[in-house]
C-alpha cells in the first residue's frame, strides 16, 4: 500500500530554471496581502513601509538562493557590480527578465535609478483615484534594498509612479530610487 | 454587425458593469439596473421551470429577435455576461467574447486589492481592456 506521497524539494543547487507556477495564484496572494495590510493601516505611507518590509524579508532569501544557483565563487564587492547583479540576476530570477535600464542620477553621487516598464507585481493592479499616489511596487523595491544591504551596501530605496512616454498609457512605468548610505562607498 | 450593450450581473442581480455603444437607444442608468435585475430573475425562473432535472442548468442562455439577439453566459460563480447584438452575429462570436469578458473580470476585478467583490467594478486596467475587446465588434466610440 503506497504512503500519501510527500514530494522532496530538489536541492537547490540541481534546479538552475526554478520551475515556473502559474501567475494567477502569484496574483491572487499579493491582492491578499495588500487588503490584509489596508485594513491594518492609517495611511499610505504606512502601507508602502509594510510593503517595504515585507519585501525585505523576501529580499534576504532571495539573494541567498540566486546567489548559490548563479554559483558565484567570489563577493561582490563593487557598487556598480552590485546594482548590475540586482539588475540582471535577481531580476531575471523574480520576473524572468532583466530590468529595463539602470541609470545614475545626474550631479548625485550615490543615487541610482532602476527603471521597469512593464512591473509583474501591480500587473492587474488598478489604484482608485483616491490613492493615486501609492505604488504597490514597494514590496520590490524592498527587495531591492535588503538585496543591496545585505550585499555590504546600505541603501534606501523608493518607487514611484512615472509616466510613460504617451501620457494615457497605464499602467505607469516603475521608478527605483536607490540612495547609498555614506558607508557603501568602498572606494573612498 | 455591431454589438449594442454589455452587462455583467453579479450574484444576486445587481448590475456591476454596463457599457453602451453607439447605433442602439441608449438607456439611462436606472433603466439599466432594472434591466439586469428582470433579466437575473427571469433566469432563475428558467431555471425551475425546466422539466429535466439538471443541476448544472443555468436557464435561459440567449434570447433571439427579429432585431436583436441577446447571448448570456454564466460561469459556476453566478455572475452572468449579458451581450446584445444584432441578429446577424453568430453565436459563437458572441460566446467568444463573453468568455474573453469573463477572463477579463478574472484579472483585472479580481485579482485588484481595491476591488470589492459584487460591487461596480471600477478599475481602470478593466475599462481600458473591456475597450480594446470591444473595439471590433462596434460602430462608433464607446457611449
Amino acid at each position: 500500500m503506497n504512503a500519501p506521497g510527500i514530494t522532496l524539494p530538489v536541492p537547490l543547487l540541481q534546479v538552475r530554471r526554478p520551475q515556473s507556477i502559474h501567475f494567477s495564484i502569484y496574483a491572487l496572494l499579493f491582492a491578499e496581502v495588500i487588503s490584509y495590510f489596508q485594513n491594518r493601516v492609517r495611511s499610505i505611507t504606512e502601507l508602502e513601509e509594510r510593503l517595504l518590509d515585507l519585501g525585505q524579508e523576501i529580499g534576504r532569501r532571495v539573494l541567498e538562493l540566486v546567489w548559490l544557483r548563479e554559483k558565484f565563487s567570489r563577493r561582490e564587492i563593487e557598487l556598480l557590480g552590485a546594482l548590475r547583479f540586482t539588475t540582471t540576476s535577481v531580476w531575471r530570477f523574480l520576473f524572468g527578465k532583466v530590468a529595463d535600464s539602470l541609470e545614475r542620477v545626474k550631479d548625485k553621487e550615490n543615487e541610482y535609478i532602476i527603471v521597469e516598464n512593464s512591473p509583474l507585481f501591480t500587473r492587474y493592479i488598478s489604484v482608485p483615484l483616491d490613492l493615486a499616489d501609492l505604488n504597490c511596487n514597494a514590496i520590490v523595491g524592498g527587495i531591492i534594498r535588503e538585496v543591496l544591504c545585505a550585499s555590504g551596501f546600505p541603501c534606501h530605496v523608493d518607487a514611484h509612479n512615472a509616466p510613460h512616454d504617451d501620457e494615457t498609457e497605464y499602467p505607469p512605468r516603475t521608478l527605483f530610487s536607490i540612495r547609498f548610505l555614506p558607508e557603501s562607498n568602498h572606494n573612498l | 454587425m455591431p454589438i449594442y450593450l454589455v452587462f455583467v450581473v453579479n450574484r444576486s442581480g445587481g448590475l456591476i458593469y454596463h457599457a453602451q455603444f453607439h447605433g442602439a437607444q441608449v438607456h439611462p442608468l436606472n433603466e439599466c439596473l432594472r434591466l439586469a435585475s428582470t433579466l437575473h430573475g427571469i433566469q432563475q425562473i428558467s431555471r425551475q421551470v425546466s422539466p429535466v432535472e439538471n443541476a448544472d442548468d443555468i436557464g435561459l442562455v440567449g434570447l433571439e429577435a427579429r432585431t436583436f439577439r441577446l447571448r448570456v453566459y454564466q460561469p459556476p460563480t453566478g455572475v452572468q455576461f449579458v451581450v446584445l447584438a444584432t441578429p446577424d452575429m453568430p453565436d459563437e462570436v458572441l460566446l467568444g467574447i463573453l468568455r474573453r469578458l469573463h477572463l477579463l473580470y478574472a484579472d483585472y476585478a479580481l485579482k485588484n486589492p481595491f476591488y470589492v467583490q459584487d460591487m461596480p467594478i471600477r478599475c481602470r486596467l478593466f475599462d481600458i481592456h473591456f475597450a480594446k475587446l470591444m473595439k471590433p465588434h462596434i460602430v462608433g466610440p464607446l457611449e
